[in-house]
């Protein structure tokens, strides 16, 4: 029976709760992963589980992009903007300059985000025009 | 520039609360070959429409818990590893309008023929979509004549019904398809031939053959070519049969080709291969059955209330070797009414269309035959089934009986007459008047290397003199004693300018 990557991290996230030394459970991972030829696997479960065991531990990873790059007063002002749109999360905050976004800003997690970019609006209005 | 971009903030952060909301995303993890793996977007639907950053669009397709597998649909090339994708809430689908007849067109509904873009309000019609439940339904009992004789006498096929066409490359299914659309001329049936993953001039010969015919007056054409993407091969057949329940609401007959569905059946599997899907069976994936039913379920017979429409299916399967036990030819037979198979031995026998009687089947079409052929079909049935009995015994003509040798030669003019040249389909009076002319014996002292002949010279003595013979079948739809006797009287009176 072949499981999912998200099987397999939830397995690990279970495995890894109880565990007092994260290395053995580590290494014993990768030797079953590779003893299985889950190799291929391996990213995709590894991005999971550490999507969920963030959130298990009420943290989200959140990247904030501007098309150019955001000093410190700014960056304070970002990261409380981040706060109200994220609620009740400690927020793992990660500042990137993304010039194709011509202005303004946009948080992603793993699975949302919230867009206030230019280029978004710009999209908006191209579809706008052409109906 | 900092204050300028903090002035920018400021004004940008002041909308920020009510123009930007919060919405789901995914990721690109792995792109390549038209297809994309993202990672998020857990509650984006099957078939829903998936917009990537870079501009390109999707369509999402298989999902698990936390990924899914997106068919791009346009703008591949852009896709990059890493960026976002949304999901739309728009489902796929086809636009369409009354004027997409005649029309040639792709998987999304888009115009191939060059003729500028699908005119009149168009309705968009879901490429996926429940199947009507049998409350709704009503069963078979209206014909779809074929115009082929073998299949209209043996294998008749009501208007709703699911009828595949089964055989080996190169024997003919594509033909009878074809000329089932041909024969369709006049009787307000709405054809639908979707092409899936076959090259491109082969397809345009076939449109090339429905024009020169005037069938394209009331058919679309949907093709999804060899050389585009296996996604499109994969939705051409939902695109067809969204246009056909687009006809079908209207209260209208349609009949859908799915020519064929083993390429389909591939696409799906290349399809799932690079979505890295657990392979099944012929390492198709395991949904592959419920991928063909699902397209299946949705040809009906629609009861008055719900406007009384119907579609046909015409699905066709290429079987390798005459092997009808394969994964996907018993899939689709049994989700089928029936099937026409069509055999490589008879083909190359000249013995065409090169229909297998003892392994076709019609499960419901004979609801639908009108009397008249159920009365010259029964003994045509008969006669053919002794004949494959006998047929071995033949080689020792000398020693056989009188008997036997009569029921021998019946059988062999009964295969004669049942032979029909492609884009010759006849009208269901001139089916009945020849099937007759045989089960009557008048066909007896006819030698049968003059069966073809005789036929076609019968068939225009009767269109140019015994008019009221066919004239007869059509109004009365039964072999009644009165009509017997024109009809006998014609026969008798062609037999003896017939030079045998
Ligand atoms: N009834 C017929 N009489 C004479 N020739 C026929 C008849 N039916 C088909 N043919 C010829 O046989 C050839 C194969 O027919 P067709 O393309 O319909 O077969 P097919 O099974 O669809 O083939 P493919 O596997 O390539 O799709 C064609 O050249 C066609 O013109
Ligand atoms: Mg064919």
């Amino acid at each position: 029976m072949r499981l999912t990557a998200s099987q397999y991290a939830k397995a690990l996230l279970a495995l890894s709760a109880g565990a007092e030394d994260p290395k053995r459970v580590a290494s014993s991972f990768l030797s079953y992963a590779r003893k299985n030829r889950l190799t291929k696997k391996l990213p995709d479960i590894l991005r999971i589980f550490e999507g969920l065991s963030e959130a298990k531990a009420g943290k989200l990873s959140l990247s904030i992009e501007t098309a150019r790059s955001a000093d410190a007063a700014e960056r304070e002002a970002l990261g409380r903007l981040a706060e109200a749109s994220f609620p009740g999360k400690k927020l793992l905050l990660r500042y990137v300059v993304n010039a194709d976004l011509v202005g303004g800003v946009r948080m992603l997690s793993s699975d949302e985000m919230v867009d206030a970019t230019a280029k978004r609006r710009l999209r908006e209005l191209e579809s706008r025009i052409k109906g | 520039m900092a204050n300028t971009l903090i002035d920018e903030l400021k004004r940008q952060i002041a909308d920020f609360d009510h123009a930007a909301k919060k919405e789901k995303i995914g990721r690109v993890m792995e792109t390549g070959d038209g297809v994309a793996r993202l990672s998020g977007l857990s509650d984006v639907a099957s078939s829903e429409i998936v917009e990537f950053e870079s501009g390109a669009v999707g369509v999402a397709q298989n999902l698990e818990e936390s990924e899914v597998g997106v068919m791009i649909l346009s703008g591949a090339e852009s896709v990059k590893e890493g960026e976002t994708a949304k999901a739309t809430g728009r489902l796929l689908s086809v636009p369409v309008s009354d004027a997409i007849v005649g029309r040639v067109v792709n998987a999304l509904g888009a115009p191939l023929d060059g003729r500028g873009e699908i005119a009149g309000e168009r309705k968009l019609m879901p490429m996926e979509k429940i199947a009507p439940g049998v409350i709704t339904r009503e069963s078979v009992h209206e014909p779809l004549q074929t115009g082929i004789k073998a299949i209209d006498a043996l294998i008749p096929i009501g208007r709703g019904q699911r009828e595949l066409i089964i055989g080996d490359r190169q024997t003919g299914k594509t033909a009878v398809a074809i000329d089932t659309i041909v024969n369709q001329k006049g009787q307000d049936v709405i054809c639908i031939y979707v092409a899936i993953g076959q090259k491109e001039s082969k397809v345009a010969r076939i449109i090339g053959e429905l024009a020169k015919r005037g069938a394209m007056d009331y058919t679309v054409v949907v093709s999804a070519g060899a050389s585009e993407p296996a996604a499109l091969s994969f939705l051409a057949p939902y695109a067809g049969c969204a246009i056909g329940e687009y006809f079908m609401e209207q209260g209208k007959d349609v009949l859908v080709v799915y020519d064929d569905l083993s390429k389909h059946a591939w696409a799906y599997r290349q399809i799932a291969l690079i979505l890295r899907r657990p392979p099944g069976r012929e390492a198709y994936p395991g949904d592959v059955f419920y991928v063909h039913s699902r397209l299946l379920e949705r040809s009906a017979k629609m009861d008055r209330n719900h406007g009384g429409g119907s579609i046909t299916a015409l699905p066709i399967i290429e079987t390798q070797a005459g092997d009808v036990s394969a994964y996907i030819p018993t899939n689709v037979i049994s989700i089928t009414d029936g099937q026409i198979y069509l055999e490589s031995d008879l083909f190359y026998k000249g013995i065409r269309p090169a229909l297998n009687v003892g392994l076709s089947v019609s499960r419901v079409g004979s609801a639908a035959q009108i009397k008249a052929m159920k009365q010259v079909a029964g003994t045509l049935r008969l006669d053919l089934a002794q004949f494959r009995e006998l047929e071995a015994f033949a080689q020792f003509g000398s020693d056989l009986d009188e008997g036997t040798k009569r029921l021998i030669d019946r059988g062999r003019r009964a295969v004669e007459l049942l032979k029909q040249p492609q884009y010759a389909p006849l009208v269901v009076e001139e089916e009945v008047a020849v099937l007759y002319a045989l089960s009557r014996g008048h066909l007896d002292a006819v030698p049968t290397e003059k069966i073809r002949e005789w036929e076609e010279e019968f068939l225009s003595f009767l269109r140019a003199e015994g008019g009221d013979a066919l004239d007869a079948i059509r109004e009365k739809k039964e072999l009644s004693e009165e009509v017997e006797k024109v009809l006998k009287g014609r026969v008798e009176e062609f037999n003896k300018r017939f030079a045998m």
